[in-house]
């Protein structure tokens, strides 16, 4: 019995061991690794920029971000573009802005066509 | 018999390999707007999917003795809302009062389908059907010679919904499911068995992801702790009401391709036994391994099952 379960282990070890081979040239679902301003930080000053990087590679075309106040207003430059120098990173830039809290959209297609969305937010506490 | 359980069992290595090199698209395991469920452990999974336990294992001792199995499953979607499973175990059995045996289980092969779909409130609805088939297995490991309908009701709900003064909880998700077994035999086998389990879960990258970044580092970022409940009651025949009930506290590890679950199972009540038992799986997304191979058979790989969107 020992055997037939060693067996099956190695067989299926094997298995395992062939699927991380198909890994290295596969794309999927991308998610945030980390954003500037973080998910929920309080931040002193208006950040000129929000930055958010993935866990894989976007599709430029379309991968959008957008930031709004908290009656839903617009507030970016609206320029929110991948990379260019880095495929992983999207990011907008921010005119200066008064203390509030800011929700960011975002929208990536990984480059195999796997879409992902989500917000989070940020507080901006300008010190008087 | 014999030739019964050899055609039972070709078909399931020919399904298990078409699913291997089926040529295919894409669209998402496991994610509902923002939410990402990974595969439930004990309970049936809610999701259509190409994804393949390589194993799952388990072991346990029971009020008779110790019991072992390790299995493999395969799922593939025939549509993007509609899959099928197919389920193997090889099992071995070390009564206290008898000689050890081993064998394999009936093999297991379950149709679902994702009714509803709900992105902004992170929540899905899947009805399905389990056929296990009898006479396939191993008598002595306690295989049924006869087969099996299970009926079952699926859900998943992530609670990402919730108000900003509960925004500590939305991290947490939970995926129900409740079946009933139907007996295809004879009148003196005839015994239904309600099924009904809860997998609690809390997504340590959700958390990071849409709440606040706490600033927990990678690999312990991708940790989702949680516990199933899982319960089985015969409604009739002579166990009548004579529930079996596990609690079993455990963590899931998820990769961009994988997925690591392990879990204690803890018997709740004498039935099901004294000392703690383990529960595992190494899981793959193969839809994100290769998405150009694992797609729908049939249909566009995108259009999901109707409700609101974001």
């Amino acid at each position: 019995m020992k055997g037939v379960f060693l067996v099956m282990s190695t067989v299926l070890t094997g298995l395992g061991i062939f699927s991380f081979g198909l890994i290295s040239e596969a794309q999927a679902h991308v998610f945030p690794v980390h954003s500037e301003p973080k998910v929920g930080q309080v931040v002193n000053t208006s950040p000129f920029l929000v930055r958010i990087w993935f866990d894989g590679k976007l599709e430029p075309a379309f991968s959008t971000i957008e930031v709004h106040d908290l009656k839903g207003a617009r507030v970016d430059k609206g320029d929110g573009r991948v990379g260019p120098e880095d495929r992983t990173l999207l990011k907008i830039s921010l005119p200066s802005l008064p203390s509030g809290i800011y929700r960011v959209f975002w929208s990536v297609v990984s480059q195999d066509g796997h879409l992902t969305e989500g917000d989070f937010s940020f507080t901006i506490r300008v010190s008087q | 018999m014999d030739m019964k359980r050899n055609v039972v069992l070709s078909m399931v290595i020919l399904f298990s390999a078409a699913v291997m090199v089926w040529p295919a698209a894409l669209w998402a395991h496991g994610v509902v707007g923002k939410r990402f469920f990974p595969e439930t452990v004990a309970i049936e999974d809610p999701f259509p999917a190409d994804e393949a336990d390589l194993p799952a294992f388990s072991h346990r001792k029971g009020p008779d003795g110790k019991e072992w199995s390790i299995g493999i499953e395969v799922q593939k979607r025939l549509t993007v809302n509609t899959g099928l499973a197919v389920e193997g175990e090889y099992m071995a059995v070390n009564p206290d009062q008898a000689p050890n045996t081993h064998g394999f289980a009936n093999p297991e092969f379950t149709l679902k389908y994702l009714a509803v779909r709900s992105p902004d409130h992170e929540w899905i609805f899947t009805p399905a059907l389990t056929f296990e088939a009898g006479g396939i297995g191993a008598d002595q490991i306690g295989a049924e010679s006869h087969s099996l309908l299970i009926p079952r009701i699926l859900f998943g709900k992530g609670f990402g919904d919730l108000p900003d003064s509960l925004a500590g909880v939305r991290p947490v998700a939970l995926v129900g499911s409740l079946g009933l077994s139907v007996p295809l035999g004879p009148k003196e086998v005839e015994e239904n068995i309600l099924s009904y389990g809860l997998h609690l879960a809390y997504s340590f990258p959700y958390l990071q992801q849409f709440v606040k970044d706490v600033g927990i580092p990678f690999p312990f970022s991708k940790l989702h702790p949680f516990v199933e409940m899982t319960f089985e009651t015969p409604v009739n025949g002579v166990s009548k009401g004579q529930t079996e009930a596990f609690a079993r506290p455990g963590l899931t590890w998820t990769g961009k391709y994988t997925q690591i679950s392990l879990e204690a199972t803890l018997p709740l009540n004498d039935r099901t036994g004294g000392p703690v038992g383990v529960e595992g799986m190494f899981h793959l997304y193969l839809d994100d391994i290769a998405p150009g191979i694992f797609r729908p058979l049939f249909g566009s790989s995108t259009q999901a099952a109707p409700g609101p969107s974001r």
